[in-house]
């Protein structure tokens, strides 16, 4: 006989033996992390894993939801490795309170449109964050490594989340990096243009290079207008779909629209992956096969094989459903199932192709078989 | 005069063979039967395939197909390519029938999954039109070719087809669009359609007996085809526990492949570890959460509440085109098809009519016109 619908008591203990080396919970804790992140070698997968085992252990100890999950999840909850940490569902932000700390230590709380491309308005995902400076400094330190030192000018053209203000991940990333690299004729715009026009000379007068951050769609808008021509060292940087509108066009489409429309290189078009359940972001300084920053490892998973609680990657350059290993996000959870197809290349840069339709969940999508 | 007979020919057929197939003990449905039993055995049941092929044959009789032809006929024959989903035992039926009613040659890929039911059917009905002379000398000089059943790859299918009908996801529709684009195929001869899920509107009143049939609406199949019901919008308060008991029953009538319960388990601890609120039975082959109205994996059904009909209603309308089925008691069915999407009792979303219109097309309809 089934249970009735009735929400479970969920354990929330914590475990006074987790190993805790960095003092998480401890004041300076978030900036011991990120210190500990930014020294991170790249590609040293062992000093990956044993930041991820202290990870690992801290969602154990200090959430309640991560714990539970991994409980549930898993036969045991003992370390082997970074691969075999069980991963979240992204929908758990929807949920539940997915943090490891109190609610006087939350410094803000990044939320989701909270539309999907199927069933529209649904609730938000609520990604409850413990340090904007943990934030920030690995956001830009994201970015640094991809498109350097800077400055540059930067232009942000975000229509859809500009609005939510500091509610929205992208835009607070953006406000850093307009901070961090921005040199004087950065700007936000929305409907008024001019500021673009603004940026544009600022960046042929000053010798800096224009970095046209933007919604994917936004940008093709003002990019079919005709009405601006940018400068050769300019950068458009997309950062993915605009929620105002639906029509739908691949990457590579967008990017040479995108370059025909602004008068410059395909090779100047890139494009950056972030998500509000996670802390970090992948950028591609050209085209969509986003870098990871040493901190971060993205899987394309066998999306069966996930349901039923086994992390299978597909062969390299296959396409499978997309985990992501943020060790930024300590604090909510590194160790996240996300709903969207991706491939990961064996260098391990990745695409990301979009939502996992829900025909595919459901059995339909075997039209196009190899 | 000459199609007349040619239809005839083809109806008394395909009607002769249906009424074999009917028999469980039929050798060429048997042997079939037993072939996807044997590829599918994680997925399919030996109870749904044959609730599935009892269901599809009781549907093809001469009456009922000379009815849904009513006299279309297209004025010139063409070769017809159409991708089947293989979601469902024989769902690929009604479009076969369709094509050939329409006076057209077939040339079908099915499924990789689903390879044995649909050809051992149509080299049933060759074989019948091969072994009686009278009819075979009625036919014109395509009919046995317009009966081809073999699997043929997608690129063949596209060498020879003058038009394409094809179910999938958006993801698939987007790249059939690109492959008819590339084979010359015309928009206008293209009928490519999304995925769709049914959903079911209770308000309380149902009875014991709805209440059993909805459970084959949830259960036949794991939730894979576009008719059954995904989702359920019901009154804020409502109890679910008499559905619960329903569906807990209808197991036993329709039980779980062994993919069921293996899929659901990540998202049932996900339930479990955020609070969820959700109900499971005993085995895992049924999960039932309650939250935003979301089609979820096989096996997976959403509870959501929604208070007021007239809200359920504009729900309904707006996601009109995601949908296709509502299954509601009698009593609801006025206010329900306000809403723009067809309504039909509980029970009867596994139990198409032969002449249903899959996303409201009427398939010979446009089909008799290319």
């Amino acid at each position: 006989m089934p249970d009735p619908l009735i929400a479970p008591g969920v354990p929330v203990a914590p475990d006074p033996a987790a190993p805790d080396p960095l003092a998480l919970d401890a004041p300076g804790g978030p900036a011991r992390w990120t210190d500990a992140l930014l020294a991170l070698p790249a590609g040293d997968e062992s000093a990956f894993d044993a930041l991820a085992q202290v990870a690992f252990a801290h969602q154990l100890a200090r959430s309640p939801v991560y714990r539970a999950f991994a409980a549930e999840a898993s036969a045991h909850c003992a370390w082997t490795g970074w691969r075999q940490a069980p991963l979240l569902p992204i929908e758990a932000f929807r949920l539940a309170r997915v943090a490891t700390f109190d609610a006087a230590d939350e410094e803000a709380c990044f939320v989701s449109s909270g539309t999907t491309a199927q069933t529209g308005q649904v609730s938000p995902a609520r990604h409850l964050v413990r340090s904007l400076d943990l934030y920030r400094r690995l956001s830009a330190d994201g970015f640094r490594r991809v498109h350097g030192d800077g400055p540059f000018i930067v232009a942000c053209y975000l229509p859809g989340y500009a609005e939510r203000g500091a509610a929205s991940s992208l835009v607070a990333m953006a406000e850093h990096l307009v901070a961090t690299f921005g040199a004087p004729g950065s700007v936000f715009f929305l409907d008024d243009l001019s500021p673009l026009t603004a940026a544009i000379r600022a960046s042929e007068a000053q010798a800096v290079p224009l970095v046209l951050l933007g919604a994917a769609f936004g940008l093709l808008v003002i990019a079919e207008s005709g009405r601006f021509r940018l400068p050769a060292t300019a950068r458009v940087v997309e950062t993915g779909g605009m929620k105002t509108r639906r029509r739908e066009m691949p990457r590579e489409a967008l990017h040479a629209a995108l370059a025909a429309g602004f008068g410059v290189d395909a090779a100047q078009i890139g494009s950056e992956f972030g998500m509000a359940e996670m802390t970090s972001q992948g950028w591609a300084r050209s085209g969509g096969r986003y870098a990871a920053p040493p901190w971060m490892r993205a899987r394309a998973l066998d999306p069966a094989a996930l349901a039923a609680g086994q992390a299978v990657d597909v062969p390299p350059g296959a396409t499978g459903q997309l985990a992501i290993v943020d060790l930024a996000s300590v604090y909510a959870c590194p160790f996240l199932a996300t709903a969207d197809r991706a491939i990961v290349h064996p260098d391990g840069t990745f695409e990301v192709l979009g939502r996992m339709p829900e025909a595919a969940l459901r059995g339909c999508n075997f039209l196009l078989e190899p | 005069m000459h199609h007349a007979k040619s239809d005839d020919g083809r109806i008394d057929a395909l009607a002769a063979v249906a009424e074999a197939w009917a028999d469980p003990e039929h050798p060429p449905r048997a042997a079939a039967v037993e072939a996807t039993l044997a590829l599918r055995a994680d997925e399919w049941t030996f109870e749904a395939v044959t609730f599935a092929v009892n269901q599809t044959m009781s549907v093809v009789t001469a009456d009922a197909l000379r009815a849904w032809q009513g006299g279309r006929r297209a004025a010139t024959a063409r070769t017809v390519g159409v991708l089947h989903a293989g979601n469902i035992p024989m769902g690929e039926l009604q479009d076969v029938l369709a094509v050939l009613l329409a006076g057209h040659r077939y040339r079908g890929v099915v499924s990789s999954r689903a390879p044995h039911l649909l050809p051992a059917f149509l080299d049933d009905v060759r074989r019948r039109l091969a072994a009686d002379g009278s009819d075979a000398n009625a036919l014109d000089a395509n009919a046995l070719d317009a009966f081809d059943a073999r699997v043929v790859t997608f690129e063949a299918m596209l060498a020879a087809a003058d038009a394409v009908l094809a179910t999938g996801s958006d993801e698939t529709r987007e790249a059939v669009d690109a492959r008819c684009d590339a084979a010359g195929i015309p928009s206008e001869r293209r009928l490519i359609r999304g995925h769709r899920v049914s959903v079911a509107v209770l308000d309380g009143q149902e009875t014991d007996d709805e209440r059993e049939r909805l459970a084959e609406d949830v259960l036949l199949h794991e939730g894979a085809g576009c008719r059954n019901v995904a989702v359920v919008l019901a009154p804020t308060g409502l109890s679910p526990d008499p559905v619960l008991a329903a569906f807990a029953a209808g197991r036993a009538v329709y039980p779980a492949p062994p993919a069921t319960a293996r899929g659901l388990r990540m998202a049932a601890a996900l339930a479990r570890a955020a609070g969820q609120p959700h109900a499971a039975l005993d085995d895992g082959s049924l999960l039932v959460t309650r939250g935003d109205p979301e089609a979820q994996r096989p096996g997976h059904l959403r509870w959501a509440e929604i208070d007021g009909l007239d809200k359920v209603v504009v729900w309904l309308a707006v996601h009109r085109d995601g949908l296709q089925l509502v299954a509601a008691r009698a009593g609801l069915h006025a206010a329900v098809a306000a809403s723009g999407v067809p309504v039909v009792p509980l029970g009867e979303t596994q139990r198409p009519p032969l002449d249903w219109h899959p996303d409201s097309i009427d398939t010979l309809c446009w089909l008799a016109g290319l």
